[in-house]
Formats: structure tokens, C-alpha cells, sequence
């Protein structure tokens, strides 16, 4: 088994590449009399880009959208203020009306690694059976899993299946992907509505009923919020959890609420059966969600987030498997920019500011983690030559600096605001105290994944779950702040997104 | 050469510890000239003198015997060219690992393994070589000689005289290329007139071109301090060194047969190798012997060395690292000349002690530099690829390719990266804008999902053609 230790040689590799030459190039420079000031007012100019898009995201994440007609009362005159002034700015949301069919036939599609998965995956079946309200039109469930041997929780499974003839075991031979379970099981889809769930995600009761507002809107995707179910375990999965309420919460509905636009994730994703069909997933891609999800805006259909359908995850159990997921993730970010970017600039699906965000979120953070490291040089350079030129009275320096900061600081606290879990006020701060060691870490693991990709390597390494993140921690059995709370009648109540 | 571009199992280890060497020696040849001020070349006065000159030169007697021998050893470094000459002729055969030869392909590959490393040394080093002038108020490239170093060979100039300005070693990237470039000739030429008529037909027109060159030309080789008039670049045409290039076709070519010098016993190779090479130092202080002298040299050295390293590089776990040390010997020399420059004319001057001291820091450094350049490859490869990938799909008017003529089907034999080992287990079909398969495919050991646009039909299965390969829109027009 592979351990995150041997990516170091990689990680000093690229970093002796990245600031150790730079610094001794910039050092000369400084030596030579020569002003270093355009260069650093160019990577100032970089990270003020991202700190107004980063406050501009909270800003707009702030606002909600409701998605049917009845909006939640007033509750006093400053919530009335608020709306006015919300209204006023274009954030009070779109109101999207109810619906006036009922929710049809939907599957969840589950794909599961055994040998890994095999400690949760009852759990998760059960949640599932137990807990998603079924629609009159039925509901299926398709449990698609790979196993290299046989394993006694696939009798307990078998069993399962008999008690519950809605469930569907599909074990997929020569699978090493969950793109090609998941492919597996794609013809054995009855469902209008396919809900594609991980192994250890646990979605709420009124899912179905929540996408479906969406769906018969003309969207072909929804996708929900995912939060961190183990976040009590340690001071990393506190991190993550936060994190997580930043993407999941913040950037991902701001995205689009701005342009209309963004990704499915992987798991919590609602999907019009057909479209999955068609679209279906490349399992020569290290992340087959994101690739799936270009696929499906280059073709001209439509994905919308929807934060009220929160489903809880785990996160990673240890620092090796946080390591060699997040590095599967920025490998395969930089694999899908690669492939689409271009594309997006020549879609005739995409609008003009569709193109541009995606360009952002694209090619622009691929270079952000190589262009953001700049600043260590810079530094450094300045720290070996001290007789440079003074930095600290530039105005433009100081403005981008305190922005970056600053952008961090309101991220945190929108987060805080719009989370789905009551956190306790200390993941914020612990947050916000690690957020920049918690970000050269991003980085350096990005870079990592640069390598990677440019050598060829794009090795899957599955990321572990175990027994003992089984247990649920005690937010569990808290209710989630924007958690949706299972109506009594099969009436849609109104939620906010 | 290029880390990525011959696997390990087309490497022989003698033969890279041989070239790593060769360009180990002419870096020292090219520290020994830096150091010495360009004072001790050889002059064709006859043997005597330049003995003479030989031990008199003792700049660096005064730090003991040992350096002094590896004074007297540098002097001799720029045979180490011919020999690179030689073991270059010996990689590229080897890299065709028995297949046959497709000179366009050929040709990208191979001349983008030189191309590719000399680019990213260049357009790391002007930049470098800017920033250390600024700092130190010495010297820098100048703009447009910089440009055509980076843009080469757009301003191709066989002697190398545009590059010589920002690197005077640098003129053998040229000479590199004219023989890759004629190697496909060459190539085809051995198939058909087989290993000794080519190396007869190619030494006789190497001999003449040298006795011309010589005699009618006034030229002399570029190790020669003398000025004939005709200069040194005549010796730095790919006619110079035709028959030595030939000979490593030759050797190769047989080796890849089990027969040939390579399988030579152990003391036929020496005593053949070392008297190749006495007579070729013999004939190099003669003006006529320059003729022949280029020629015998590289063979002497050749057979001596690959006598010597043959049996060394017998354990595995060395041939492992001899491989790895040789991977980085053209990107060594290319980038020996700016260390060595730079730091004899920045920090050691005229300090023989610190010559000494800073000798071996200067070959380390440049190997380090060249590891870190090799590394950097794949990068700017894919830089530049997804910059022009970019840019013709962004300028193209139609960018959806037109439609294949050739599906793929489960069962089917087809042709993956140039290996034709792979057979398709699985096809699955996608939406991106318009339908495409993606081709699940095994070689045996692994398997791996590959776009059917990546894959072509084997022609290994020609008597099952009509049946596995299913054409669809079919277009006569297309047909060959």
C-alpha cells in the first residue's frame, strides 16, 4: 500500500523547481538594482482577483432562493429590512413554484468498493431503505460494488435484498472503478430520477421530492449538500467539516445562483435518468464527476445546487487518506481543465459569463496554486537582500493584502452563518487559525498532483473508510440547521437553497 | 537524451556509462581550455612538440601528481565528441527495438529528444545567465543572438556559429540533428546495401570530404590552435562524421542480430580498440592525420570501453543506476559550458586551488542541473502541447473531427501508442456534445480505458480484417 511519504522527493522536487530557483533568480535581480515591484504588484493583482471573487461568492451565498412560492414569514422588522435590501441588490432569489405532478419513479444508485467500503455499506443501505420517503410511482435501489474476493457482508447483503425486493445487488466483475459500477448499473435503471449516492453518504428523507421542484423545471441535475457526519473526531475532520460548509454551502450555490451553472460532485447528485444514460461516466477520468459534469454543460443540458438537500459523509480517517484523496482531486481537476477548457471558449452552449466563470474555475485555479507559490520567492529574495526597495508603503500591496485577508475572514463567517450543521463557534476559529497552514498544504498537495499528472502517473488510490468512522458523532443526532425536516403530508413545503 | 523517450529495456548500461563519460571528458577538456585560457591546443607540428607541451604544462603540478594527470587527461577530452558521435548512431537503432522504421514518425521522436532538452536549457538559461550578469556586472547574452538560440533551429545554421555566440559548445546540436535528419536514409540505404557496402561507400566519402576539407579547404578540426585559413567548421558538418555515425548504425544493427563487435571476446575488443586508438593519437598532431585521426579515435575508445564496462555493469542493481546516470548525459552537455564559464570567470578566476577544490562541484552541479532539467521536460512538453492544442482548437473553423471510418470491436487485436499487443475487452459509449466509445484494453498484464479515436487496426490480423473491422460511412474517396 502506498503511503503519502513516498510523494516527498516529489514534493521537495517541485518545490527546489518552484521557489528555490525563483529565489535565486529574483535574488540576483535584487543584487543586480533591478525593481521587482511590477512583479509583485502582478501576483498582488492574482490574489486580489481571487479575494474580490472569493467576497463577491459569500455575498451572493448569503442571499437565498426559495424553491416554491410561499416564502417563510417575516419574523420581525429587521428580517423585513433585510429582504428589501436584499431585494433591492437582486439576492432575495428566485421563487420557483410548486409542483403539480407528483414526484415519479426514482432510483438511488449506490456504488461501493467493498474491501473498503465493506464496514459502512449496511449502514448506508439501511439509512437509505429506512429513511428516503418513497414516491407512489416506487422507489429502487441498486447497490453496483466490485470486490477482487468474495466477502461475507455480500451474504448479509443477499439478505437484505430478499427482505427488501426494492433493493438491487449488481456486482460488477473486472470493475476497478466506480465509474464502471456505476456504467454497470446504468440499463438497469427503472427510475425517471436517479439519485447517485458514495458508499458512506446518507441522504435525507425528502431528497426526491426536493431535486424533483428542479427537474421538472427543465434542470437535468441537482446537486445537494454534503457535510461532514464524522466532523467531532478529530481537529482535522473539525477542518474539513468547515471546509466543506465553504464549498458545499458557499461557493457551489453561489456559482449557481451567478451563472446558472456548476458541477455535480459525485454523490448527492439527482440526475433525469435519460440524461445519465447518455452522459454515463469515463472511467479512464481520476475524477469522473467532474468530467461527467462538463460532459453534461458542454451538451447543453442544466445543473443547478441545491443546498437544502444535505446528505452527511465521512471524511477521511487519517492524513494518508486525506492526502491521496485531495491529490485525486487536483489531479483530476487539472486532468478535466485540460481536456475542456478550450472547449468551453467554443461552446455554443454556454453564455458569455458562463465561459468566463469557467475559465476561473478552470485554468485560472490550475495556475493559481503555481502562480499564488510565487510570493515565497519573492520573499525569500527580499529576506536574503534586505537593501531592495521597500514594499510595505505601496498602496496597491497593502489594499491586496488586506483583501486577501479580509476575504478569508468574511468566508469563515458567511460560512458560519449559512452552514448546515450548528457547529460549535471553536471549528471557526480553529479554521480560521489554520487556514493558511491548511492552504500551503492544498497547494503543496496540488503541486504533488501537477507532478503526477505530467509524469503520467494517475494511479486511483481509494481513499480508506473504516470501522470505527462508522460511529455517528453526536451532531447526528442534532438536527441540522437547513437539514429538511420530513413533512407530514406529501404537500412541499417551502426550503430555502 | 531525454529521460522519457527510450525505455529501460532498449537501454544497454555500458553504453550509457560510456556516453556519460564521453561527456563528462569533454567538460573537463572544456574547464581545462576555460582555466587555461584556450593556451594548450594541439598544433600539427608532429608528435614531439606536443608531448613536449604536453608536460610542460603544469598548471596544476603545484596541487600534486593526481591533478596533474587529470590536467594532462582533460586535454585530450574532446575525443569524447566522437565517441558521443558514435553511441548516438548505437541509441537510435536501439530505439527502433527491431520494428520498422517510419521516418516521419521517426523523425519527430527523434528530433524532438534533441530539440525538446536543448529548448528548456536555453530558455532557462538566457534568463539565468541575465540575472547573474545584473548581479555580478558580468557578462550576459545578447538579445538577438539569445533569439536565435531559442528559436533553433528556425535559424538553422549547420556550423552552429549563431549558437557558438551564447555557447561555444553548442555547435554540436547541429551537427546532432543533420545526422538525425540523414539517419532514415541512412537507415533504409543499410537494409538495402547492408552493413559493410554502407560503411565502405560511407567511409571512403567521409575520407574524401576530410582529405578535401584539409588539403583544398585549409579547414583544421576545432581541438586543432592553428589558424589555417579555412577554419574548423568544414569538421563540424555531418560529412566530418558520417562514417563514425555509420559504424554505430552498423554495430547496432548487428547487434540486434546477436552478432557483431558488441559480442566480441574481451581481448579481440581491447587489442583492436587499443590500436585503433594509438594510431588515431598518433595521427592527430599530423595535418594529414586529421583525415583519419576523427575516425579511428571514437572506434578505439568505443571498443576499450565498451571491453571495460561490459563486465562492470553486470550486477543489475548498477545497470539500474548506470542507466539513470546516462539518461542525463545530453542534457549534461548541454549545460556544462554556462556552469563552467561562469563559475571559473565569476569565482575561481585564476586560483588553482580553488580550480581544484571547485572542480568537482562544477560536475556535480551540472549533473544535479541536468536532473532537474530532465524532470522538467514532461512540463514544458505539455505546456507547449496544450498552448498549441489550445490555440488550433480555438482558430480552427470546424474543431469536431470528421468521423471515423474504423470502429474498434470487442475481441479485436488493435494498435495502442505504437504497440500492437492490445486487444479490446470492453466498448462503452459516452455523450460529449456527440456520441463517443471509450475502448477498455488489455496488453495481458494490464488494462486500462483509452478513447477508440487512440486506437488503430492492427495489421497483424490481415485475413480476419473484413470480419473484425466493421467500417462505417463507408467513403470510397478515403479509401487508399
Amino acid at each position: 500500500m502506498r503511503k503519502w511519504t513516498d510523494d516527498i522527493t516529489k514534493l521537495i522536487f517541485a518545490h527546489v523547481v518552484l521557489v528555490g530557483v525563483p529565489t535565486l533568480f529574483y535574488y540576483c535581480l535584487r543584487v543586480g538594482g533591478i525593481s521587482l515591484l511590477n512583479l509583485h504588484l502582478a501576483i498582488a493583482a492574482f490574489f486580489l482577483v481571487s479575494s474580490l471573487i472569493i467576497m463577491m461568492e459569500c455575498t451572493v451565498a448569503l442571499g437565498r432562493r426559495f424553491a416554491t412560492v410561499e416564502q417563510p414569514r417575516p419574523q420581525n422588522l429587521l428580517d423585513r429590512w433585510l429582504r428589501r435590501v436584499k431585494q433591492a441588490l437582486g439576492l432575495s432569489g428566485r421563487q420557483l413554484p410548486l409542483s403539480p405532478h407528483p414526484v415519479p419513479r426514482c432510483t438511488v444508485l449506490v456504488a461501493a468498493y467493498l474491501p473498503n467500503e465493506q464496514d459502512i455499506i449496511l449502514e448506508t443501505i439501511h439509512h437509505i431503505l429506512a429513511t428516503v420517503r418513497r414516491p407512489k410511482a416506487g422507489l429502487e435501489v441498486i447497490l453496483a460494488y466490485n470486490t477482487p474476493v468474495h466477502l461475507p457482508v455480500e451474504e448479509d447483503l443477499r439478505l437484505l435484498a430478499i427482505a427488501h425486493p426494492e433493493l438491487r445487488l449488481v456486482k460488477v466483475e473486472g470493475s476497478r472503478s466506480k465509474a464502471e459500477n456505476l456504467n454497470a448499473a446504468m440499463d438497469l435503471i427503472t427510475g425517471e430520477i436517479t439519485c447517485i449516492l458514495d458508499a458512506d453518504h446518507h441522504p435525507p428523507a425528502d431528497c426526491f421530492e426536493r431535486a424533483w421542484r428542479w427537474l421538472e423545471q427543465h434542470y437535468d441535475v441537482v446537486q445537494g449538500r454534503n457535510v461532514i457526519r464524522n466532523h467531532a473526531d478529530s481537529l482535522f475532520t473539525q477542518n474539513i467539516a468547515v471546509e466543506f460548509e465553504m464549498v458545499y454551502g458557499v461557493a457551489h450555490p453561489a456559482k449557481s445562483y451567478l451563472i446558472d451553472s456548476t458541477i455535480f460532485g459525485g454523490s448527492n447528485g439527482y440526475w433525469r435518468s435519460d440524461v445519465l444514460k447518455r452522459i454515463r461516466f469515463n472511467p479512464a477520468m481520476l475524477t469522473e464527476d467532474i468530467d461527467a459534469s462538463m460532459r453534461t454543460l458542454l451538451s447543453g443540458y442544466r445543473i443547478i445546487h441545491d443546498r437544502s438537500i444535505v446528505t452527511t459523509e465521512l471524511a477521511p480517517a487519517d492524513f494518508h487518506a486525506f492526502w491521496f484523496q485531495r491529490k485525486r482531486w487536483s489531479h483530476g481537476w487539472l486532468e478535466v481543465s485540460l481536456k475542456y477548457q478550450r472547449r468551453v471558449w467554443r461552446s455554443a452552449k454556454l453564455n458569455f459569463w458562463q465561459k468566463i466563470y469557467w475559465t476561473y474555475l478552470l485554468y485560472y485555479c490550475v495556475f493559481y496554486s503555481l502562480l499564488a507559490l510565487q510570493v515565497l520567492p519573492l520573499f525569500l529574495s527580499f529576506m536574503l537582500y534586505p537593501l531592495a526597495e521597500p514594499l510595505a508603503e505601496n498602496t496597491f500591496l497593502l489594499v491586496s493584502t488586506i483583501a486577501t485577508f479580509a476575504s478569508g475572514i468574511y468566508a469563515t463567517l458567511v460560512t458560519a452563518k449559512v452552514a448546515a450543521l450548528r457547529y460549535p463557534w471553536r471549528y471557526y476559529w480553529q479554521h480560521g487559525a489554520f487556514i493558511f497552514f491548511y492552504t500551503i498544504l492544498k497547494n503543496a498537495i496540488a503541486i504533488v498532483g501537477l507532478y503526477d499528472h505530467l509524469h503520467g502517473f494517475n494511479r486511483w488510490v481509494v481513499t480508506p473508510r473504516t470501522a470505527v468512522q462508522r460511529q455517528p458523532s453526536s451532531v447526528l443526532s442534532s438536527r441540522p440547521a437547513l437539514a429538511p425536516v420530513p413533512p407530514p403530508a406529501p404537500g412541499l413545503e417551502s426550503s430555502e437553497v | 537524451m531525454s529521460s522519457e523517450t527510450i525505455s529501460p529495456a532498449q537501454r544497454v548500461p555500458w553504453l550509457e556509462i560510456l556516453q556519460a563519460l564521453a561527456v563528462l571528458w569533454l567538460s573537463l577538456y572544456q574547464a581545462h581550455l576555460l582555466f587555461t585560457g584556450y593556451v594548450h591546443r594541439f598544433t600539427p607540428v608532429s608528435l614531439w612538440p606536443n608531448l613536449q607541451d604536453l608536460l610542460d604544462s603544469g598548471e596544476l603540478s603545484e596541487r600534486g601528481w593526481g591533478w596533474q594527470v587529470v590536467g594532462v587527461v582533460s586535454r585530450f577530452g574532446y575525443q569524447g565528441l566522437g565517441v558521443f558521435v558514435l553511441l548516438y548512431a548505437l541509441s537510435l537503432v536501439l530505439s527502433l527495438q527491431g520494428r520498422p522504421l517510419r521516418p516521419g514518425k521517426f523523425l519527430s521522436w527523434a528530433v524532438g529528444r534533441l530539440l525538446l532538452p536543448y529548448w528548456i536549457v536555453a530558455l532557462l538559461a538566457y534568463p539565468t545567465l541575465w540575472a547573474i550578469a545584473q548581479a555580478t556586472d558580468s557578462y550576459a547574452p545578447d538579445a538577438w543572438h539569445s533569439f536565435a538560440g531559442l528559436t533553433f533551429p528556425l535559424l538553422f545554421d549547420y556550423s552552429g556559429r549563431l549558437l557558438e555566440r551564447t555557447n561555444p559548445t553548442w555547435w554540436f546540436v547541429p551537427l546532432l540533428l543533420q545526422l538525425t535528419l540523414l539517419f532514415p536514409l541512412l537507415w533504409h540505404l543499410l537494409q538495402r546495401w547492408g552493413v559493410k557496402n554502407l560503411v565502405l561507400v560511407s567511409t571512403l566519402l567521409t575520407l574524401l570530404y576530410r582529405s578535401l576539407a584539409v588539403g583544398a579547404g585549409g579547414a583544421h578540426p576545432p581541438y586543432v590552435l592553428v589558424d589555417t585559413g579555412g577554419g574548423w567548421q568544414p569538421f563540424a558538418s555531418a560529412l566530418a562524421h558520417l562514417s563514425t555515425f555509420v559504424i554505430g548504425m552498423g554495430a547496432a544493427a548487428a547487434y540486434q542480430s546477436g552478432r557483431g563487435v558488441v559480442f566480441w571476446r574481451g581481448s579481440q575488443g581491447l587489442g583492436i580498440g587499443l590500436g585503433l586508438y594509438g594510431l588515431g593519437f598518433l595521427a592527430q598532431f599530423y595535418r594529414w592525420g586529421w583525415v583519419v585521426a576523427d575516425l579511428l579515435l571514437p572506434l578505439g575508445l568505443g571498443l576499450v570501453g565498451m571491453v571495460g564496462f561490459r563486465r562492470l555493469t553486470e550486477p543489475s542493481w548498477l545497470q539500474a543506476w548506470l542507466t539513470w546516470l546516462g539518461k542525463h548525459s545530453y542534457t549534461y552537455y548541454l549545460l556544462h559550458y554556462f556552469v563552467i564559464d561562469r563559475t571559473i570567470k565569476l569565482v575561481i578566476r585564476n586560483d588553482v586551488k580553488l580550480y581544484t577544490l571547485l572542480l568537482p562541484v562544477m560536475v556535480l552541479g551540472t549533473f544535479v542541473l541536468a536532473m532537474l532539467v530532465e524532470a522538467m521536460v514532461p512540463f514544458w512538453r505539455r505546456l507547449g502541447c496544450g498552448i498549441w492544442r489550445d490555440l488550433d482548437f480555438i482558430l480552427q473553423r470546424s474543431p469536431h473531427p470528421p468521423p471515423r471510418r474504423w470502429q474498434p470491436q470487442v475481441g479485436e487485436v488493435v494498435i495502442y501508442q505504437d504497440r500492437s499487443d492490445w486487444r479490446v475487452l470492453k466498448r462503452e459509449p459516452l455523450l460529449d456534445e456527440q456520441e463517443i466509445w471509450l475502448c477498455q484494453v488489455t496488453d495481458g498484464q494490464r488494462s486500462l480505458w483509452v478513447a477508440e479515436t487512440e486506437l488503430e487496426p492492427s495489421e497483424t490480423q490481415p485475413d480476419q480484417e473484413e470480419a473484425t473491422y466493421r467500417r462505417i460511412r463507408p467513403d470510397p474517396s478515403l479509401d487508399p
